[in-house]
């Protein structure tokens, strides 16, 4: 059984909402000093949910795929020290500006050299734009299919099933392998890298591949790009107002007339 | 006349049948020591190294002072003086077997005068002998405190001791009756205060018979004693701890109290201890010195709050599982300590507040054992309470353990709420301010820090901060077991702190304070480190900082201090902390019954900040129920998790709404509002007056 768990960096989504910045004029957050750069907590979910399948099948092997820069070596790094047993970063100046499209794209392409794969598993969306879109257009790219919001993910004989979570529960759905799993924050806590692990992962090389490794032609998706047109920080307004009258009493009778009129009771 | 004692008189074949005895019974003992000190070494763990050349020095002045004036043992009273009784009987009536053997062979000086002394002496041994045991047996069967359970050897070994010390005396009687030539009755009865009156029990026999007796509890005595050696030989129990306690007191770990094992991350195979063999001879030796007398049970704040966790039932159950490990064959897997041998939740309940090692007369360390297994919990399995792992994960991603959203501030946030000189890159400062994560990070410890730095500005003390590039010193990761990111942070802040021409830092939190001054000179960083409260002192002291004349408008509130684990029991700071108060309140604060070196846990060591409390009361109520009945209506602290632990004790007992009645606050913002003037801006928690 392989695995190909797609792993992103972001911006630490746990900064404080003040020290989040955008800069309108070239619709780009700037990140502030000295924060490092996290692993998306969905990914790493994924991560975990590969490490389960491999928990309950010894052949699983498990690859650890990033497209970013050279500080996603980190999160590599760290999938490599939970137990993935190689990794691959992606690294071209053309990705840069890729949407969603654009990256399932290259990981695409990048699949694609990698080889024979049984299972793909991403997290549902990033924390930092939360498109959730990049693990739908990889299944289509690559013509698998996709089973999304997973919190529980096995692989009985050659298919996969999974517990999809739905507003009141969950439901499963089975689809025969290869295909693709996002998953959703239910599946639990992705666990500690052992000591052991860390020390296993130091040792290990992580592949670096740019678009030409891949054969990847991102000018081909160049139409059908998406555009920023604003990027903006919401005004948050609060007003507060109070209900009057001469006694409790009056005050409630106005407060209930006036949610009446917001219909809101 | 010649007064003098006769050895063997009346015993006869008694040299040849009784050394012979006692080739046997010594020959039995020896092989059973030295059989156990092969089941001590099978231990595979690795001591650190040790400062063998302190040992002897060390040894001297515990048996001058911890056994002989039995200093160790009088942090608690009555059983002290039922130990002291007992030791001083036994080990004056064996120095009294010894004297009379040096007479014997090497030089005679039982004579005359010094004769009749030494009787006196050993007729007093004896007699606290038995006061002892009576003590003892007193304690254990009638008063039975919770910390002692009872075996038979507990019983076997007083009736023991109790039947040596009247079958001795009764032997001096007898041979006083018949009479030893060289005894005479009336002049020494006075030196001999109970074998005199029970001579005359034999009074009333003839002499042959009196000779009988003699010779018959004379060999009953001896028969006893020799007994003994081969009971213990056999068994192995409580009275070897005179030969293993000692060794293994002998053998302690001298300098840093707390001190940890040393992992090497590069060549250790395994990490911590999974299997009783997994420990190190020290650590069986400790086992087997361990009498079960329940002081560090008694001590325990997690067992005195109602948690599983007993530092005794810990020791035991481990020497048991050591002991059948030893005996099984080879063929039988060892079995798993956690969970088989020892409850998971036993060793996080561990605050690492170091009371049992404290109390502990022979300087066992339930602790350490505590501590190898949370390292084989975290390192090789990767296995924490899930509140503890995302503090770990914490520090992995952004440095430090605080995680969440309710934290709402970056690193050096609170540097720009107050004036203080950042020290970037390529900068040198002598001097260095650390805040901590918590100090940094957690908005009402921010205001003492903010205090602090204020204080320090007064005093016109140079000194700088790191501000964003501060991480966290790697405590709460290093007391988690997850030595990997302890060492990590470590060496990554000593290459930032050497880099900075750092020599001096202060701290304001006991645990970075006990990592940078202990731990960190093994990984390379060798640095002066201060508490806050020490520099404190020290500025008001020599009058840079002085206390103004309060506002008489407010009564000031009695105050008492809680003393942190890290800075006291640790480290010995005491009186700093105490000074900096009396100066800047002008009084002394307040002593709880269980201060200092015996001070209560708030509960937020040992990375409690992040484990929840399982069972029973919470550590932190029952402290500030102590601090509030001494009568103090508010609490000095030193260290950030004891504010926090205290505060969160406070608002529960008195509602989250309602102002609180107890304050609780840092030794920085009570010396800031000692020497504030009225308009002088001050935040909401630096004023004592309500």
């Amino acid at each position: 059984m392989h695995i190909i768990v797609c792993v992103k960096q972001i911006l630490d989504p746990e900064i404080p909402p003040a020290r989040f910045i955008i800069d309108p004029e070239k619709m780009r957050v700037i990140p502030p000093e000295g924060i490092p750069a996290v692993i998306n907590p969905f990914d790493e979910q994924a991560m975990e949910a590969a490490l389960r399948i491999k928990d309950a099948r010894k052949d699983t092997r498990i690859t650890a795929m990033s497209l970013g820069d050279a500080h996603s070596r980190d999160i590599l790094k760290h999938c490599l020290s939970m137990g993935a047993g190689d990794a691959y970063l992606l690294e071209d100046p053309a990705f840069s500006s890729c949407d969603s499209a654009g990256r399932a794209y290259a990981l695409s392409m990048a699949i694609r050299k990698i080889g024979a794969f049984d299972l793909i598993l991403c997290g549902r969306q990033a924390a930092d734009w939360d498109e959730g879109q990049t693990g739908a257009h990889l299944a289509e790219l690559l013509g698998i299919p996709l089973i999304t919001l997973a919190r529980k993910v096995e692989t009985p004989e050659q298919a996969v099933r999974v517990e999809r979570v739905t507003l009141d529960g969950y439901e499963i759905a089975e689809a025969p392998l290869p295909a693709l799993v996002t998953i959703s924050n239910e599946l639990g806590q992705p666990r500690l890298p052992t000591g052991m692990g860390i020390m296993q992962a130091m040792r290990k090389q992580i592949t670096t591949w740019s678009a030409a490794n891949t054969s990847a032609d991102i000018s081909i998706l160049e139409d059908i790009r998406l555009r920023t047109v604003r990027l903006y920080k919401p005004v948050r307004e609060s007003k507060c107002e109070f209900a009057e009258g001469k006694d409790a009493a009056e005050a409630a009778a106005n407060l209930a007339m006036k949610l009446r009129e917001a219909r809101i009771i | 006349m010649d007064l003098r004692h006769q050895v063997f008189w009346n015993i006869p074949l008694g040299p040849l049948v009784f050394y012979s005895l006692n080739i046997i019974a010594w020959a039995v003992l020896f092989f059973a020591v030295s059989r156990r000190v092969g089941l001590w070494r099978k231990g595979k763990g690795v001591e650190p190294p040790s400062d063998v050349r302190g040992r002897p020095g060390a040894f001297l002045k515990y048996f001058l002072f911890d056994l002989l004036l039995h200093r160790r043992f009088f942090q608690d009273v009555y059983p002290a003086i039922i130990h002291l009784s007992l030791f001083t009987g036994f080990f004056l009536l064996f120095l009294g077997t010894v004297a009379v053997a040096v007479d014997h062979y090497i030089v005679a000086f039982l004579m005359g005068r010094v004769y009749l002394i030494v009787s006196l002496i050993l007729d007093i041994s004896g007699l606290i002998l038995l006061l002892g045991i009576a003590l003892a047996a007193f304690r254990r069967y009638v008063q039975r405190p919770d910390r002692l359970d009872n075996k038979p050897e507990d019983w076997l070994a007083l009736l023991w001791l109790a039947l040596m010390a009247v079958s001795g005396f009764l032997v001096e009687g007898a041979r006083l009756a018949v009479p030893e030539p060289g005894s005479t009755g009336e002049q020494a009865a006075v030196w001999m205060p109970v074998g005199a009156p029970a001579s005359r029990i034999f009074a009333a026999l003839s002499r042959e018979n009196r000779e009988l007796w003699h010779r018959a509890l004379w060999w009953f005595h001896a028969g006893l004693g020799l007994a003994a050696l081969v009971y213990v030989a056999l068994y192995f129990n409580r009275l070897i701890h005179i030969l293993v306690s000692t060794t293994s007191v002998y053998f302690r770990p001298l300098g840093y109290r707390g001190a940890l094992r040393p992992v090497n991350l590069e060549t250790d195979q395994k990490i911590g201890a999974a299997e009783a063999l997994d420990f190190s001879w020290k650590h069986l030796l400790e086992l087997d010195a361990c009498t079960r007398c329940g002081r560090c049970q008694d001590n325990c704040p997690a067992y005195l709050s109602g948690k599983v966790l007993s530092p005794k039932k810990v020791v035991l159950d481990l020497k048991r599982n050591w002991l059948e490990t030893s005996r099984a064959s080879s063929a039988e897997a060892p079995q798993k300590l956690i969970p088989q041998v020892i409850q998971e939740q036993v060793i996080w309940d561990c605050t690492t507040c170091l009371a049992c090692r404290q109390q502990c007369p022979v300087y066992i360390q339930p602790m350490y054992k505590i501590m190898e297994m949370r390292r084989h919990q975290a390192m090789m399995l990767g296995q924490l309470p899930p509140s503890a792992q995302a503090a770990v994960q914490n520090m992995q991603k952004r440095g430090h353990p605080w995680s969440g959203s309710q934290f709402m501030r970056l690193r050096d946030d609170w540097t720009r709420e107050v004036p203080v000189r950042k020290i970037k890159p390529g900068d040198k400062v002598k001097t260095l301010l650390f805040a901590g994560c918590t100090g940094a990070l957690v908005d009402r410890n921010v205001a003492v820090t903010l205090s602090l730095v204020r204080v320090l500005n007064r005093a016109g003390l140079e000194f700088g901060v790191l501000g964003g590039t501060e991480a966290c010193c790697g405590d709460p990761a290093r007391r988690l077991g997850y030595e990997l990111i302890y060492q990590t942070m470590a060496q990554a802040n000593i290459e930032t702190f050497k880099g900075r021409g750092v020599e001096r830092i202060i701290t304001i939190c006991p645990h970075c304070y006990n990592t940078f001054k202990n731990e960190y000179p093994e990984m390379g960083g060798n640095f002066s480190v201060f508490h806050h409260s020490e520099i404190l002192a020290d500025l008001l002291q020599r009058g840079v900082l002085r206390k103004e004349t309060v506002r008489d408008s407010a009564p000031s509130k009695p105050i008492t201090y809680h003393d942190a684990c890290y800075l006291g029991r640790y480290n010995d700071v005491f009186s700093a902390p105490r000074q900096a108060l009396h100066l800047a309140l002008g009084e002394k604060p307040r002593e709880m019954p269980l201060s200092k070196s015996k001070s209560f846990c708030c509960g937020g060591g040992g990375a409690h900040a992040w484990l929840e409390e399982v069972g029973g009361r919470r550590i932190g109520e029952m402290r500030l129920e102590q601090a509030l009945s001494t009568g103090a209506a508010a609490v000095a602290t030193a260290c950030p998790y004891c504010l926090q632990m205290l505060e969160n004790a406070a608002e529960k007992r008195e509602g989250k709404n309602k102002k609180g009645e107890v304050r609780i606050l840092d030794i920085a913002e009570i010396v800031e509002s000692s020497l504030a003037p009225p308009k002088a801006p001050f935040t909401k928690h630096s004023s004592l007056s309500p």
